[in-house]
This record gives structure tokens, sequence and C-alpha cells, in this order.
């Protein structure tokens, strides 16, 4: 644990941290390996920074989710499964 | 089921179709709806989306003796793609729905309505930059952002659905986000992290 502008500093942890930073946001990382990166950002200022910032943009993304989805349509939706059930059942 | 032999391309009806139709219900009909928003991402037409979406079930319904039960998601969008690359012989391909469309929908209730304790805390930036800076990027930037923040896929799927590696799904979003970033930067947000 460090304090002031240590916390700052760069170190090598960060670089490996850096590159996965995507993938951890994604929870697309393994278990272990997200342990490490949390206790990472937790511990480094700058790095703890970086994520929050692409948490943000993620976290804004998602809740614009309604506007940026393809419109559903139900009844194509309804049209389908019922197509779908056709097959399993015709053949 | 993964263990049946089937002819290649040659659908036995008598013996398998059980266990064809029980396969078919449990890795194909859950995913349908997002088949359905992946087919309208490609095509951005709800006719051509609808059309392809009913060929990828014919072919997935006809593959599924060569499916081992893993990766539903993976195996059909990959599924989706190579029927669209078919179906879109003679036409443009496209891999996401009219952006004009969508960005002339722009909510007017702008931060209104809304809410949620972690999205709060987050402190969300407002719409209209994120979706200017969204409009900002290349097309192949916009379409990895989409795919992953907004319709949820893993990264995997992603690959498939696009036909690229992991790797490149990786590279590309980082890239997306960084170009994202800096736009919602111009714009006046983001700066040190807690704008
Ligand atoms: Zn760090």
């Amino acid at each position: 644990m460090m304090t002031g502008w240590m916390q700052r500093l760069f170190r090598p942890e960060c670089h490996r941290v850096q590159q996965v930073m995507d993938a951890w946001l994604d929870g697309e990382l393994p278990v272990d390996q997200a342990h490490r990166v949390a206790a990472h950002l937790a511990d480094c200022e700058r790095c703890g920074i970086e994520a929050d910032t692409y948490r943000r943009v993620k976290a804004s993304l998602a809740a614009l989710a309604p506007d940026l989805r393809p419109p559903a349509d139900p009844d194509a939706l309804d049209r389908l499964r019922r197509f779908a059930e056709d097959l399993t059942t015709s053949e | 089921m993964g263990r049946v032999v089937v002819d290649p391309g040659v659908a036995d009806p008598t013996v398998r179709s059980d266990q064809r139709d029980e396969a078919f219900r449990v890795h194909v009909l859950p995913e349908l709806q997002l088949l359905h928003a992946m087919a309208m991402r490609l095509t951005r037409d709800p006719h051509d989306a609808e059309d392809l979406v009913q060929d990828t079930l014919v072919r997935a319904y006809r593959a599924l003796h060569r499916f081992d039960g893993r990766y539903p998601r993976s195996w059909l969008l990959t599924i989706l793609r190579n029927t669209n690359i078919n179906r879109a012989r003679k036409k443009r391909p496209v891999l996401v729905h009219d952006e004009h469309a969508t960005f002339s929908r722009l909510p007017g209730h702008g931060s209104a309505g809304r809410e949620g304790a972690a999205e709060e805390a987050l402190n969300r930036i407002p719409d209209g930059a994120v979706l200017g800076a969204l409009a900002d990027l290349t097309e192949d930037h916009r379409t990895i952002v989409l795919l992953v923040d907004v319709d949820g896929l893993a990264y995997r799927e992603a690959a498939d659905l696009l036909g690229i590696p992991v790797g490149t799904v990786m590279s590309r979003l980082h890239r997306a986000r960084s170009a994202l970033r800096t736009g919602l930067e111009q714009r006046g947000h983001l700066r040190g992290g807690t704008t």
C-alpha cells in the first residue's frame, strides 16, 4: 500500500493492467486475473482513474442501449418463433 | 446428441429427429431474439433481417448434428454471418443499421427518466455527447463498440459475427474506445476522469 505521490507513479504492474483493462471492464478475464487487476486498481490512483473513465463511458453507452439497438419488432419475433417451431415438427 | 453420427447434409428423419428437435429447442430457440437483433445490425432492413434469420434457422437445423453443444451463440452467429454473406452477394454488405435513423431519434429527455444508483455513482455523460462522439467514429470502430457495449456480445461472439479473430476484436475495441474518449474530451467531458 502506497500513499501520496507514490500512488501516481507508473509502476511496472501498471503496463500489464492497462493492457487487459478492456477485457477486465468487459468481464472477459479469468477470475484470478480479474482479482489481481481489481486489487491494483484499488491501490493505484493512476490506473484507478483510467478504469473509472472507461467504466463511465461503458455505463453511458449501456444506458443508451434502448436508443442504439436496432428497433425491436415483437411481430417479427413471433413469426420467427413459429417458423422455428415448424422446422422442428415438419421434418 | 453430441455423439450422434449422421451422413453429412442428409437428414435421416426416422432415427434422430427427436434428438435434433430437442437440441434445436435447447440451443437455438433461446437465441432467437439475439439472432434477430444481429440480423438487423447486418442488414439494416426489417424484411431482409427476417429472411436472414429464417435462412439461418434452416441452416442451423440442418447443421445441428455437427454442433458439439458448446458456445451455441458463437455457433449461431457464425452461421448468421455466413448466411448473410451468401444472401448479400449481390447487395452491398452493411454492418450497422442506419446511423442517421438512430441519431435522429435522439432522446429528448436527456438525463431524465433513467436512473439507478450505480449509474448515478458513475456520473453519466450526457446522451448528446455520447451519441455525437459515437457518430464521429469510423464504421468499424462504431460497430465493435455497439456490439460489445450495447448488444452485450462477448469478444468471441463479436469475432464470429464479424468473421475476425478475437485478438482483432480486442485491439479494435481498444482503439475505438480511445477514439471515443478523445471525442468526449473534445466535447468537454471526461477530463480528469471525474468531470
Ligand atoms: Zn497502475
